[in-house]
């Protein structure tokens, strides 16, 4: 065996050292492998009608090879006789790199246009420290709008680099938010490298097939965002100044047309690369721009969540939904505190159909006193408040359900009253959600019952579309379910229902309005409703921070973008936009041939 | 007076020689830069070695003086220390890809590294018990666990190299401990299913090597007369790998599948490990029958050569003393581990016979891996040139089993 193994070796060696001697010797003594990293371009990101929304371009950068500081000073001296350029700056940005970076080569022009590219191509000889490099970089052509959704790349961290078990390098460039982060696994592609053989005097050989790999590109998503509506949603909400929240989706699937966060920023910034004054901007932006508020804001569900207070009630049998309960003179006394009303005059005598067609708190704080803690947050929990609802983004924030045990840890076992479930019945209390939640509710009542998994991407290219599981809101059935549907298609097509004027004459909607106190300001403005009322497709949730009553901002903007939505003839117009490429040039550039002959890698010795 | 008489002086000659050719190889590989950073390296490395080379013969000293028969007493409290060293390395947070050092002040400790010496030692003491037999499974079974375990820890740091180290000295140890071939044949024949079922699925899209081998298998079962009962159970086992393994095989992260193949063929990585093969190559085979000379190196200061002052170090080797100068180095692991051969069929102590087989196998394994690696005929796994890479860890087990080969040597009619 010993000796097997060291006669292998001996083989080897001899077959290595003399007999293929000449052809190592001359390998060493004239030629060197040089190796280009190719870049696996990243994967598009496409609508429901395919259009490309997010794709990649290239990028030339002009860089320093540099050894010592007096190279890259000589070369901006030489350089700034025919090229404007800022000296100060750049030996400024140049000694903030080597000491981030150390001994990297330094792209002076980060962005560079034709005309520095092609001077400093025609002088290569002037300039011996001057390259010319070109990498992919992923490009929003939407700039601000879905840019929650889609989230950004970024160059990768050192800890990336290591949690990545060999997928990255440092400058390549890995999802740092929404989609992009989601599924980076996806999207990546994978890098190839073409090793060349060189000359000592330059000149190139060719290729080395057995070292040399092609680059894989990496996968497409193909979103159930219908962009053209998205755009929209984002162009209605952008009449409002105030930050708003709003979400489309499909009853049936969950897949979600549109989804709105506003205020927005520009997620081209980051993919070129942040400077730190910009993003101390953005983060230090009172609006908080960056803030995703489909996913991270939670907002008391305020007259919304008196559809899940009713799912309870009638449910558990605690009101008789014909019987007129109260009678609002728009005050509730409970011991020695008065609720009101939001309408001082009152709303008379109401039953639980006119309370949610109305909206009457009254109504509504005389359920809140008979109904137990844990029932509610069943119902609550039901309709999935208490956790998240797993949608497909990396950060996700849960709603809030106050159980009995909550109360108790918070307050002590005899430290809190019912009192506290007069203020949850009209979802002001404890409760709190997301604009992802209350979408949930109303399309829980379109679809019969049933809570859908929300989720962006329906599928990835050459993968099966995802198929999430669902479940039954235990109650939301049988006569329940056609009252709620028969108060929410009230609140538009009632006289008196608080979103009756914006009732369109063509399309039946069923919606529900809310005003959600706010202790830090004005009120913030919910609606959410589903559309058409008898054969539900879509339900959306919109939420405008401290706009006013529900009825008043966020339910004329579902109108509008409803109105647009079931415009005839739009949706068939979108599919026909299917067959052109949103920017033909793109796709081509995407050929690993193109890419090849653009130069685009890195090379390293 | 009687260890002196019987101290074999030809081992520590061996051991001799190639310490000081290691120590002058790292000076070659840190002499060829010439900036400040090739200054500062030069000066940590080589006198690091120094202090290293210092420590081993304090360490060799240790091995020999004290009696053998003490270490086998010590087995088990060694063994317990270097898994309890494994466990708390893979606690720490990750340096890098990987989990295999501790930093004590300046130095990398590998525990790893130590494990071996410790391994050995268990499995010494268990086979030569007055009543052991490695074909009872009272026997084996105890040695196979306490092979699988550091096994498994060292494979998930991931260290596939030194998991294959512990493999490397065990078969030869319970072979020599009178273990039947067909017994090996159970052993070694399912880890030889797996890389062939792994190899043919993912590199050469080829199943026929596997069928080959299972009815290989049968073959030799049958020449070696085995029972039905026996040759039944070995095809099931080997045929229950090939339809198990790859279930579990897809259940493994990317990384880790390529972590596989690559070890197995390092032409499929061409990023990494081809990379470093075929950079190694060009150096040896540049060096020619004489070498290019001492310091002369031209690859190793082009930075071509990857871990050259550690792995492939005997790229380096090959490139400046060349042919004549491998082969040299090659004639005296070979002399040094037929010396410890002989020793063994000298001793009187079974302990100390299974220690002997078991240093001269640790030597063979990891001169054939690392030579093989860097000529291309063995798997990229990192496994250093023994006295000859650069390494603390490496260096005192290295002199530490020189001692104690020249303990058993010295005390070869003890018991």
């Amino acid at each position: 065996m010993l000796g097997f193994g060291f006669a292998a070796i001996l083989i080897r060696l001899l077959a290595l050292q003399v007999v293929h001697h000449q052809e190592y010797a001359q390998f060493a003594r004239d030629n060197q492998l040089q190796r280009e990293r190719l870049q696996g371009p990243r994967g598009l990101i496409r609508d429901r009608y395919g259009r490309v929304i997010v794709d990649n371009t290239i990028n030339f950068q002009v860089v320093v090879q540099w050894r010592s500081r007096d190279e890259v000073v000589e070369t901006v001296r030489h350089l700034s006789a025919f090229i404007p350029i800022d000296s100060t700056r750049a030996f400024a940005r140049f000694d903030a790199w080597q000491k981030r970076y150390g001994r990297v080569a330094f792209p002076l022009f980060p962005d560079a246009d034709k005309f520095v590219i092609s001077f400093v191509r025609e002088n290569a000889d002037d300039y011996p420290y001057l390259r010319v490099e070109s990498r992919l970089r992923r490009r929003y052509p939407t700039r601000g709008v879905a840019a929650h959704v889609l989230g950004y790349v970024g160059e990768v961290t050192p800890e990336d680099v290591v949690a990545g078990h060999g997928t990255y390098e440092s400058g390549d460039f890995t999802g740092k938010a929404g989609l992009e982060k989601q599924y980076e696994d996806k999207l990546r592609g994978t890098p190839g490298q073409r090793a060349m053989e060189i000359t000592a005097n330059g000149t190139s050989l060719g290729e080395v097939p057995e070292l040399s790999t092609a680059p894989i590109p990496g996968r497409d998503l193909h979103l159930s965002l219908d962009f053209e509506m998205q755009e929209f949603l984002d162009s209605l909400l952008a009449t409002h100044d105030n930050p708003s929240a709003a979400v489309v989706l499909d009853v049936k699937t969950g897949g979600i047309i549109a989804a709105v966060s506003r205020p927005s920023y520009d997620p081209n910034e980051f993919a070129r690369g942040v400077s730190t004054s910009m993003l101390g901007g953005l983060l230090g932006d009172p609006t908080k721009p960056m803030f995703n508020r489909i996913t991270q804001a939670r907002y008391a569900p305020a007259s919304t969540f008196k559809i899940v207070v009713t799912t309870a009630a009638l449910q558990n049998g605690l009101v008789d939904p014909g019987r007129v309960l109260t009678y609002c003179d728009g005050t509730h006394r409970f011991g020695n505190r008065v609720f009101r009303c939001w309408k001082e005059e009152g709303h008379g005598g109401m039953n639980l159909m006119s309370a949610i067609i109305n909206s009457c708190d009254v109504y509504f704080y005389r359920i809140g006193e008979m109904m137990d803690v844990d029932v509610l947050a069943a119902s609550a929990s039901a309709y999935g408040l208490d956790r998240k609802t797993g949608i497909d983004l990396p950060i996700e924030v849960a709603g809030n359900v106050p159980t009995r045990r909550y109360y108790d840890k918070r307050f002590g076992k005899r430290g809190w009253t019912q009192g506290l479930m007069i203020n949850n019945a009209i979802g002001q209390g404890e409760y709190l959600a997301t604009v992802l939640h209350v979408v949930r509710i109303a399309a829980a009542v379109a679809n019969g019952g049933w809570l859908v998994q929300p989720r962006f991407v329906d599928h990835v290219d050459g993968e099966p579309s995802v198929e999430l599981p669902r479940e039954r809101v235990p109650g939301l059935e049988g006569s329940t379910l056609t009252f709620i549907r028969r108060a929410m298609l009230g609140v538009v097509d009632s006289p008196g229902g608080t979103a009756h004027w914006t009732e369109l004459p063509w399309l039946k909607v069923a919606g529900k309005t809310g005003t959600a106190q706010n202790s830090r300001g004005d009120h913030h403005s919910w609606y959410m409703a589903y559309a058409p009322a008898d054969d539900p497709e879509i339900a959306l949730a919109i939420l405008v921070e401290n706009a006013g009553h529900g009825g008043d901002v966020s339910a004329p903007v579902a109108r509008d973008f409803l109105a647009e939505y079931f415009r005839p003839g739009r949706r068939e117009g979108s599919v026909v936009s299917r067959v052109q490429p949103a920017s033909p040039a793109l796709f081509d550039s995407l050929s690993i041939d193109r890419l090849r002959a653009a130069g685009v890698g890195r090379m390293t010795p | 007076m009687k260890l002196a008489r019987n101290f074999d002086w030809v081992i520590v000659l061996c051991a001799g020689i190639l310490t000081l050719v290691g120590l002058s190889i790292v000076f070659s590989v840190s002499h060829s830069i010439g900036d400040a950073h090739a200054e500062w390296l030069r000066g940590s490395y080589f006198t690091r070695q120094l202090l290293w080379v210092g420590m081993g013969l304090l360490v060799m000293l240790v091995g020999f003086a004290v009696p053998f028969r003490v270490f086998e007493t010590l087995a088990y409290a060694a063994y317990a220390a270097c898994l309890t060293l494994l466990v708390v390395v893979l606690l720490l947070p990750a340096k890098g890809e990987t989990q295999r050092w501790f930093v004590v002040g300046p130095l990398a400790i590998q525990p790893s590294e130590f494990t071996k010496v410790a391994v050995l030692l268990v499995w010494a003491r268990i086979l030569s018990g007055h009543r052991a037999d490695p074909n009872r499974p009272r026997t084996l079974i105890p040695v196979l666990i306490l092979f699988l375990v550091p096994f498994a820890l060292v494979l998930k740091q991931p260290d596939l190299g030194t998991a294959m180290v512990f493999a490397g000295i065990l078969l030869p140890v319970l072979f020599w401990r009178g273990f039947r071939g067909l017994h090996i044949l159970f052993l070694l024949s399912p880890l030889v299913s797996s890389v062939l079922i792994i190899y043919g699925e993912n590199v050469t899209h080829n199943p026929w090597p596997f069928g080959i081998f299972i009815v290989l298998i049968l073959v030799v079962a049958y020449l070696r007369r085995a029972f039905l009962i026996e040759s039944v159970s070995l095809v099931v086992a080997n045929v229950g790998i090939g339809l198990f393994l790859p279930v579990f095989w897809n259940h493994l992260k990317p990384y880790q599948q390529n972590r596989v193949t690559n070890f197995l063929d390092p032409d499929s990585d061409k990023l990494g490990a081809g990379w470093q093969v075929i950079q190694s190559k060009i150096a040896i085979g540049s060096g020619g029958f004489g070498g290019k000379g001492y310091l002369e190196g031209t690859q190793k200061a082009l930075e071509y050569l990857p871990a050259k002052h550690t792995d492939f170090i005997f790229s380096v080797l090959g490139e400046e003393l060349g042919f004549v100068g491998a082969l040299a180095i090659l004639f005296v692991f070979s002399v040094l581990i037929t010396r410890a051969l002989m020793a063994a069929q000298k001793m009187k102590s079974e302990f100390a016979a299974t220690l002997c087989v078991g240093i001269a196998s640790y030597f063979a394994f990891q001169v054939f891996i690392n030579i093989g690696m860097t000529t291309g005929i063995a798997p990229v796994a990192g496994i250093p040139l023994p006295f000859i890479s650069y390494g603390g860890s490496s260096m005192l087990v290295s002199s530490f089993f020189i001692g104690l080969l020249l303990n058993c040597a010295a005390r070869w009619s003890e018991y």
